[in-house]
Protein backbone atom coordinates (compact mmCIF):
# COMPACT_ATOMS: atom_id res chain seq x y z
CA UNK A 1 0.00 0.00 0.00
CA UNK A 2 1.27 3.45 -0.83
CA UNK A 3 2.36 5.22 2.31
CA UNK A 4 2.69 8.93 1.76
CA UNK A 5 5.75 10.27 3.51
CA UNK A 6 5.88 13.72 5.03
CA UNK A 7 7.61 16.30 2.84
CA UNK A 8 11.21 16.90 3.94
CA UNK A 9 10.59 20.64 4.12
CA UNK A 10 7.73 20.08 6.55
CA UNK A 11 9.95 17.97 8.78
CA UNK A 12 12.57 20.72 8.78
CA UNK A 13 9.91 23.35 9.49
CA UNK A 14 8.73 21.30 12.45
CA UNK A 15 12.22 20.99 13.86
CA UNK A 16 12.66 24.76 13.63
CA UNK A 17 9.23 25.30 15.17
CA UNK A 18 10.09 22.95 18.01
CA UNK A 19 13.44 24.64 18.66
CA UNK A 20 11.72 28.02 18.75
CA UNK A 21 8.91 26.81 20.97
CA UNK A 22 11.30 25.23 23.43
CA UNK A 23 13.97 27.90 23.59
CA UNK A 24 14.83 28.82 27.17
CA UNK A 25 15.54 32.54 26.50
CA UNK A 26 11.99 33.10 25.24
CA UNK A 27 10.69 31.63 28.49
CA UNK A 28 13.07 33.61 30.64
CA UNK A 29 11.86 36.85 29.06
CA UNK A 30 8.33 36.13 30.23
CA UNK A 31 9.62 35.01 33.61
CA UNK A 32 11.47 38.34 33.93
CA UNK A 33 8.29 40.16 32.96
CA UNK A 34 6.37 38.23 35.63
CA UNK A 35 8.90 39.01 38.35
CA UNK A 36 9.23 42.69 37.38
CA UNK A 37 5.45 43.10 37.28
CA UNK A 38 5.19 41.42 40.69
CA UNK A 39 7.82 43.76 42.16
CA UNK A 40 6.24 46.91 40.73
CA UNK A 41 2.81 45.79 41.89
CA UNK A 42 4.12 45.10 45.40
CA UNK A 43 5.73 48.53 45.67
CA UNK A 44 2.75 50.39 44.26
CA UNK A 45 0.22 48.55 46.40
CA UNK A 46 2.42 49.03 49.49
CA UNK A 47 2.48 52.78 48.84
CA UNK A 48 -1.26 52.84 48.27
CA UNK A 49 -1.98 50.97 51.48
CA UNK A 50 0.51 52.64 53.83
CA UNK A 51 0.69 56.26 52.71
CA UNK A 52 -1.80 58.32 54.75
CA UNK A 53 -3.91 61.06 53.27
CA UNK A 54 -2.87 60.67 49.66
CA UNK A 55 -4.62 63.04 47.27
CA UNK A 56 -7.43 61.33 45.41
CA UNK A 57 -5.73 61.71 42.04
CA UNK A 58 -2.54 60.12 43.41
CA UNK A 59 -4.52 57.22 44.86
CA UNK A 60 -6.26 56.69 41.54
CA UNK A 61 -2.94 56.83 39.68
CA UNK A 62 -1.34 54.31 42.03
CA UNK A 63 -4.39 52.08 41.75
CA UNK A 64 -4.15 52.15 37.96
CA UNK A 65 -0.43 51.35 38.11
CA UNK A 66 -1.06 48.47 40.52
CA UNK A 67 -3.81 47.17 38.25
CA UNK A 68 -1.50 47.35 35.25
CA UNK A 69 1.17 45.45 37.17
CA UNK A 70 -1.26 42.71 38.12
CA UNK A 71 -2.48 42.53 34.50
CA UNK A 72 1.09 42.00 33.28
CA UNK A 73 1.52 39.29 35.91
CA UNK A 74 -1.61 37.52 34.64
CA UNK A 75 -0.45 37.83 31.03
CA UNK A 76 3.04 36.46 31.78
CA UNK A 77 1.53 33.60 33.79
CA UNK A 78 -0.82 32.79 30.91
CA UNK A 79 2.05 32.74 28.41
CA UNK A 80 4.16 30.52 30.65
CA UNK A 81 1.35 28.04 31.22
CA UNK A 82 -0.22 28.03 27.74
CA UNK A 83 2.24 29.25 25.12
CA UNK A 84 5.80 28.88 26.36
CA UNK A 85 5.13 25.93 28.60
CA UNK A 86 7.71 25.37 31.30
CA UNK A 87 9.07 21.86 31.12
CA UNK A 88 10.38 20.22 34.25
CA UNK A 89 13.98 21.46 33.90
CA UNK A 90 12.71 24.93 32.94
CA UNK A 91 10.64 25.04 36.13
CA UNK A 92 13.70 24.50 38.24
CA UNK A 93 15.56 27.32 36.48
CA UNK A 94 12.50 29.56 36.81
CA UNK A 95 12.09 28.62 40.47
CA UNK A 96 15.70 29.45 41.28
CA UNK A 97 15.49 32.78 39.50
CA UNK A 98 12.28 33.61 41.35
CA UNK A 99 13.87 32.76 44.71
CA UNK A 100 16.93 34.88 44.00
CA UNK A 101 14.88 37.80 42.71
CA UNK A 102 12.41 37.69 45.60
CA UNK A 103 15.22 37.51 48.14
CA UNK A 104 16.89 40.55 46.62
CA UNK A 105 13.57 42.38 46.61
CA UNK A 106 12.93 41.63 50.29
CA UNK A 107 16.47 42.64 51.28
CA UNK A 108 16.20 45.86 49.26
CA UNK A 109 12.82 46.77 50.71
CA UNK A 110 13.98 46.08 54.25
CA UNK A 111 17.14 48.14 53.72
CA UNK A 112 15.11 51.10 52.50
CA UNK A 113 12.68 50.66 55.40
CA UNK A 114 15.47 50.58 57.98
CA UNK A 115 17.15 53.69 56.58
CA UNK A 116 13.94 55.71 56.42
CA UNK A 117 11.11 56.12 58.83
CA UNK A 118 8.52 55.23 56.21
CA UNK A 119 6.17 52.23 56.60
CA UNK A 120 5.77 51.63 52.89
CA UNK A 121 9.07 49.72 52.38
CA UNK A 122 8.14 47.36 55.22
CA UNK A 123 4.77 46.71 53.61
CA UNK A 124 6.55 46.06 50.30
CA UNK A 125 9.00 43.77 52.11
CA UNK A 126 6.06 41.86 53.61
CA UNK A 127 4.61 41.31 50.14
CA UNK A 128 8.08 40.38 48.94
CA UNK A 129 8.23 37.79 51.70
CA UNK A 130 4.99 36.29 50.39
CA UNK A 131 6.53 36.21 46.90
CA UNK A 132 9.64 34.55 48.32
CA UNK A 133 7.59 31.90 50.12
CA UNK A 134 5.68 31.19 46.91
CA UNK A 135 8.96 30.98 44.95
CA UNK A 136 10.50 28.56 47.45
CA UNK A 137 7.37 26.38 47.36
CA UNK A 138 7.40 26.35 43.54
CA UNK A 139 11.09 25.49 43.44
CA UNK A 140 10.62 22.63 45.90
CA UNK A 141 7.67 21.33 43.88
CA UNK A 142 9.63 21.61 40.63
CA UNK A 143 12.56 19.69 42.12
CA UNK A 144 10.28 16.99 43.49
CA UNK A 145 8.56 16.64 40.12
CA UNK A 146 11.90 16.51 38.30
CA UNK A 147 13.18 13.84 40.69
CA UNK A 148 10.03 11.73 40.20
CA UNK A 149 10.28 11.93 36.42
CA UNK A 150 14.02 11.18 36.45
CA UNK A 151 13.47 8.16 38.67
CA UNK A 152 10.76 6.83 36.39
CA UNK A 153 12.92 7.48 33.30
CA UNK A 154 15.84 5.54 34.79
CA UNK A 155 13.50 2.72 35.80
CA UNK A 156 12.03 2.48 32.29
CA UNK A 157 15.45 2.56 30.67
CA UNK A 158 16.58 -0.27 32.94
CA UNK A 159 13.47 -2.33 32.17
CA UNK A 160 13.82 -1.82 28.43
CA UNK A 161 17.50 -2.74 28.52
CA UNK A 162 16.62 -5.93 30.38
CA UNK A 163 14.00 -6.77 27.74
CA UNK A 164 16.51 -6.19 24.96
CA UNK A 165 18.94 -8.72 26.41
CA UNK B 1 -12.66 -9.32 -7.43
CA UNK B 2 -11.03 -12.69 -7.47
CA UNK B 3 -8.05 -13.39 -5.27
CA UNK B 4 -5.01 -11.77 -6.80
CA UNK B 5 -1.31 -11.74 -6.36
CA UNK B 6 0.35 -8.43 -6.95
CA UNK B 7 3.99 -7.75 -6.23
CA UNK B 8 4.64 -4.14 -5.33
CA UNK B 9 7.84 -2.08 -5.35
CA UNK B 10 10.61 -4.54 -4.81
CA UNK B 11 8.28 -7.26 -3.70
CA UNK B 12 7.59 -6.09 -0.22
CA UNK B 13 3.85 -6.55 -0.15
CA UNK B 14 1.28 -8.56 -1.98
CA UNK B 15 -2.45 -8.13 -2.19
CA UNK B 16 -3.93 -11.50 -1.45
CA UNK B 17 -7.64 -11.21 -1.34
CA UNK B 18 -10.46 -8.92 -0.47
CA UNK B 19 -9.92 -6.08 1.95
CA UNK B 20 -10.46 -7.70 5.34
CA UNK B 21 -7.51 -9.93 4.55
CA UNK B 22 -5.42 -7.31 2.78
CA UNK B 23 -5.22 -4.68 5.46
CA UNK B 24 -4.10 -6.81 8.39
CA UNK B 25 -1.89 -8.99 6.24
CA UNK B 26 -0.15 -6.02 4.66
CA UNK B 27 0.24 -4.38 8.05
CA UNK B 28 1.66 -7.46 9.68
CA UNK B 29 4.09 -8.07 6.82
CA UNK B 30 5.28 -4.49 6.97
CA UNK B 31 5.85 -4.73 10.69
CA UNK B 32 7.44 -8.13 10.34
CA UNK B 33 9.78 -6.89 7.63
CA UNK B 34 10.98 -4.05 9.84
CA UNK B 35 11.31 -6.34 12.83
CA UNK B 36 8.80 -4.27 14.74
CA UNK B 37 5.75 -5.80 16.39
CA UNK B 38 3.19 -3.54 17.81
CA UNK B 39 0.88 -5.69 19.84
CA UNK B 40 0.23 -9.08 21.27
CA UNK B 41 -2.05 -9.67 18.28
CA UNK B 42 0.94 -9.95 15.98
CA UNK B 43 1.78 -13.53 15.22
CA UNK B 44 4.99 -14.08 13.31
CA UNK B 45 5.20 -17.53 11.82
CA UNK B 46 8.01 -16.60 9.41
CA UNK B 47 9.89 -13.36 9.75
CA UNK B 48 12.27 -13.53 6.85
CA UNK B 49 10.03 -14.23 3.89
CA UNK B 50 9.95 -10.91 2.04
CA UNK B 51 6.88 -11.60 -0.07
CA UNK B 52 3.49 -13.07 0.51
CA UNK B 53 2.11 -15.12 -2.33
CA UNK B 54 -1.29 -16.65 -2.87
CA UNK B 55 -0.26 -19.99 -1.43
CA UNK B 56 0.47 -18.19 1.80
CA UNK B 57 -3.06 -16.90 2.05
CA UNK B 58 -3.84 -19.15 4.98
CA UNK B 59 -0.82 -17.94 6.86
CA UNK B 60 -1.65 -14.34 6.07
CA UNK B 61 -5.09 -14.81 7.51
CA UNK B 62 -3.50 -16.04 10.69
CA UNK B 63 -1.77 -12.67 10.92
CA UNK B 64 -5.14 -10.94 11.17
CA UNK B 65 -5.76 -8.40 13.80
CA UNK B 66 -9.14 -9.52 14.98
CA UNK B 67 -11.23 -6.77 16.53
CA UNK B 68 -14.40 -8.83 16.89
CA UNK B 69 -13.23 -11.95 18.63
CA UNK B 70 -10.41 -13.71 20.40
CA UNK B 71 -6.89 -13.82 18.97
CA UNK B 72 -6.45 -16.82 16.72
CA UNK B 73 -3.28 -18.82 16.79
CA UNK B 74 -3.65 -21.90 14.66
CA UNK B 75 0.01 -22.12 13.74
CA UNK B 76 1.66 -22.51 17.08
CA UNK B 77 3.68 -19.49 16.00
CA UNK B 78 5.15 -17.14 18.56
CA UNK B 79 2.80 -14.52 19.94
CA UNK B 80 5.09 -11.63 20.72
CA UNK B 81 3.94 -9.92 23.94
CA UNK B 82 5.26 -6.49 23.05
CA UNK B 83 2.35 -4.19 23.79
CA UNK B 84 3.86 -3.64 27.23
CA UNK B 85 7.28 -2.67 25.91
CA UNK B 86 5.62 -0.44 23.34
CA UNK B 87 3.89 1.37 26.20
CA UNK B 88 7.19 1.61 28.05
CA UNK B 89 8.87 3.10 24.98
CA UNK B 90 6.09 5.64 24.67
CA UNK B 91 6.22 6.50 28.35
CA UNK B 92 10.00 6.88 28.28
CA UNK B 93 9.78 9.24 25.32
CA UNK B 94 7.04 11.29 26.98
CA UNK B 95 8.97 11.54 30.25
CA UNK B 96 12.16 12.62 28.48
CA UNK B 97 10.17 15.38 26.78
CA UNK B 98 8.57 16.43 30.05
CA UNK B 99 11.97 16.59 31.67
CA UNK B 100 13.04 19.02 28.97
CA UNK B 101 15.64 16.94 27.12
CA UNK B 102 16.10 18.74 23.82
CA UNK B 103 17.00 15.52 21.98
CA UNK B 104 13.77 13.92 23.17
CA UNK B 105 11.68 16.25 21.01
CA UNK B 106 13.79 15.33 17.99
CA UNK B 107 13.14 11.69 18.84
CA UNK B 108 9.45 12.41 19.26
CA UNK B 109 9.28 14.00 15.82
CA UNK B 110 11.40 11.26 14.26
CA UNK B 111 9.16 8.57 15.76
CA UNK B 112 5.71 10.09 15.30
CA UNK B 113 5.84 12.63 12.50
CA UNK B 114 5.50 9.93 9.83
CA UNK B 115 2.51 8.10 11.36
CA UNK B 116 0.73 11.36 12.14
CA UNK B 117 1.35 12.58 8.60
CA UNK B 118 -0.07 9.37 7.16
CA UNK B 119 -3.10 9.60 9.45
CA UNK B 120 -3.86 13.25 8.71
CA UNK B 121 -3.01 12.95 5.01
CA UNK B 122 -5.30 9.95 4.71
CA UNK B 123 -8.18 11.74 6.40
CA UNK B 124 -7.79 15.02 4.52
CA UNK B 125 -6.76 13.56 1.17
CA UNK B 126 -4.78 16.71 0.49
CA UNK B 127 -1.09 17.53 0.97
CA UNK B 128 -1.47 21.24 1.69
CA UNK B 129 -4.26 20.79 4.21
CA UNK B 130 -2.33 17.98 5.90
CA UNK B 131 0.74 20.18 6.10
CA UNK B 132 -1.12 23.02 7.80
CA UNK B 133 -2.88 20.69 10.18
CA UNK B 134 0.33 18.89 11.09
CA UNK B 135 1.97 22.15 12.10
CA UNK B 136 -0.97 22.91 14.40
CA UNK B 137 -0.84 19.38 15.73
CA UNK B 138 2.83 19.67 16.69
CA UNK B 139 2.30 23.05 18.30
CA UNK B 140 -0.41 21.51 20.44
CA UNK B 141 1.78 18.53 21.21
CA UNK B 142 4.73 20.65 22.34
CA UNK B 143 2.52 22.89 24.43
CA UNK B 144 0.49 20.04 25.87
CA UNK B 145 3.06 17.39 26.67
CA UNK B 146 3.94 18.76 30.13
CA UNK B 147 0.32 18.07 31.09
CA UNK B 148 0.27 14.50 29.78
CA UNK B 149 -0.23 12.45 32.94
CA UNK B 150 0.08 8.93 31.57
CA UNK B 151 3.05 8.73 29.22
CA UNK B 152 2.16 5.16 28.33
CA UNK B 153 -0.87 6.57 26.51
CA UNK B 154 1.28 8.82 24.32
CA UNK B 155 0.12 7.04 21.16
CA UNK B 156 -3.59 7.60 21.77
CA UNK B 157 -2.89 11.12 23.03
CA UNK B 158 -1.03 12.10 19.84
CA UNK B 159 -3.65 10.71 17.50
CA UNK B 160 -6.34 12.31 19.66
CA UNK B 161 -4.71 15.71 19.20
CA UNK B 162 -4.38 15.10 15.45
CA UNK B 163 -8.03 14.16 15.26
CA UNK B 164 -9.22 17.15 17.31
CA UNK B 165 -7.10 19.52 15.22
CA UNK B 166 -8.53 18.03 12.06
CA UNK B 167 -12.08 18.28 13.38
CA UNK B 168 -11.53 21.91 14.41
CA UNK B 169 -10.31 22.66 10.89
CA UNK B 170 -13.25 20.87 9.28
CA UNK B 171 -15.65 22.67 11.60
CA UNK B 172 -14.16 26.02 10.61
CA UNK B 173 -14.31 25.19 6.94
CA UNK B 174 -17.84 23.89 7.28
CA UNK B 175 -18.86 27.11 8.98
CA UNK B 176 -17.40 29.09 6.07
CA UNK B 177 -18.82 26.97 3.29
CA UNK B 178 -21.83 25.11 4.50
CA UNK B 179 -22.61 23.69 1.13
CA UNK B 180 -19.34 21.83 0.79
CA UNK B 181 -19.17 18.29 2.08
CA UNK B 182 -15.82 16.78 2.99
CA UNK B 183 -16.98 13.19 3.10
CA UNK B 184 -17.29 11.37 -0.15
CA UNK B 185 -20.04 8.82 -0.01
CA UNK B 186 -18.90 5.40 -1.19
CA UNK B 187 -21.95 5.17 -3.38
CA UNK B 188 -20.64 8.10 -5.39
CA UNK B 189 -17.51 6.25 -6.44
CA UNK B 190 -17.75 5.33 -10.11
CA UNK B 191 -17.80 1.59 -10.73
CA UNK B 192 -14.94 1.88 -13.24
CA UNK B 193 -12.78 3.56 -10.65
CA UNK B 194 -13.48 0.80 -8.16
CA UNK B 195 -12.40 -1.89 -10.63
CA UNK B 196 -9.16 -0.10 -11.41
CA UNK B 197 -8.41 0.81 -7.84
CA UNK B 198 -8.50 -2.65 -6.38
CA UNK B 199 -5.82 -3.82 -8.76
CA UNK B 200 -3.09 -2.14 -6.79
CA UNK B 201 -2.26 -0.92 -3.36
CA UNK B 202 -2.48 2.70 -4.38
CA UNK B 203 -6.00 1.89 -5.42
CA UNK B 204 -6.73 0.48 -2.01
CA UNK B 205 -5.35 3.67 -0.55
CA UNK B 206 -7.74 5.69 -2.70
CA UNK B 207 -10.65 3.45 -1.85
CA UNK B 208 -9.85 3.89 1.81
CA UNK B 209 -9.86 7.64 1.40
CA UNK B 210 -13.36 7.43 -0.01
CA UNK B 211 -14.74 5.83 3.12
CA UNK B 212 -16.86 8.09 5.30
CA UNK B 213 -14.60 9.95 7.72
CA UNK B 214 -15.64 8.11 10.89
CA UNK B 215 -15.09 4.68 9.39
CA UNK B 216 -11.90 5.79 7.63
CA UNK B 217 -10.25 7.01 10.81
CA UNK B 218 -11.22 3.85 12.71
CA UNK B 219 -9.88 1.58 9.94
CA UNK B 220 -6.72 3.69 9.60
CA UNK B 221 -5.98 3.69 13.32
CA UNK B 222 -6.62 -0.02 13.77
CA UNK B 223 -5.06 -1.58 10.69
CA UNK B 224 -2.50 0.94 9.56
CA UNK B 225 -1.41 2.71 12.74
CA UNK B 226 -1.98 -0.44 14.80
CA UNK B 227 -3.59 1.14 17.79
CA UNK B 228 -5.47 -1.21 20.10
CA UNK B 229 -9.25 -0.97 20.33
CA UNK B 230 -8.95 0.71 23.73
CA UNK B 231 -6.43 3.22 22.38
CA UNK B 232 -8.74 4.03 19.48
CA UNK B 233 -11.64 4.51 21.90
CA UNK B 234 -9.48 6.97 23.87
CA UNK B 235 -8.30 8.71 20.71
CA UNK B 236 -11.79 9.14 19.31
CA UNK B 237 -13.38 9.62 22.74
CA UNK B 238 -16.10 7.11 21.97
CA UNK B 239 -17.10 3.86 23.70
CA UNK B 240 -15.36 0.63 22.75
CA UNK B 241 -18.54 -0.70 21.14
CA UNK B 242 -18.69 2.31 18.83
CA UNK B 243 -15.13 1.65 17.70
CA UNK B 244 -16.03 -1.94 16.91
CA UNK B 245 -19.13 -0.96 14.98
CA UNK B 246 -17.18 1.63 12.96
CA UNK B 247 -14.51 -0.93 12.18
CA UNK B 248 -17.15 -3.43 11.19
CA UNK B 249 -18.91 -0.94 8.95
CA UNK B 250 -15.61 0.26 7.48
CA UNK B 251 -14.55 -3.26 6.63
CA UNK B 252 -17.96 -4.03 5.24
CA UNK B 253 -17.95 -0.94 3.02
CA UNK B 254 -14.47 -1.72 1.68
CA UNK B 255 -15.37 -5.35 1.12
CA UNK B 256 -18.54 -4.35 -0.72
CA UNK B 257 -16.64 -1.97 -2.95
CA UNK B 258 -14.02 -4.54 -3.80
CA UNK B 259 -16.31 -7.47 -4.34
CA UNK B 260 -18.45 -5.27 -6.58
CA UNK B 261 -15.30 -4.50 -8.52
CA UNK B 262 -14.40 -8.18 -8.85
Amino acid sequence: MAHPTPPATLTEDLRRLTALELSLPSRLRYLALLLAAAAVSAIVIALLVTEPALPTRTSVALGVMGGAGVSWMIFATWVLTRQRILLSSHRIVAGRLAVVFSTLFVIGALSVGLTTSNASPFAAAAMGAVMLAAAVAMLARAKRHFAQLSKRRDELQRLLEQEDR
Amino acid sequence: MSHKDLRISGSTLVILAVVPEILPAATSRRRAASGEFASSHDIVPFQHAPVLVASELTTARLCDREPFGPIRDYTGGTIVPTIDSRSKDDELLAIRCQLGEAAAFDDLIARWHGPLWVFVRRLTGDDDAAREILQDVWLRVIRGIPRLREGSKLRAWLFGIARRTLMDRLRDQYARTRTRDFDVDVDEIPAEAAVDEIDDLDGLERALQRLPLLEREAVTLFYLEELSLNEIAETLTVPLGTVKSRLFRGRWLLRERMTEGG
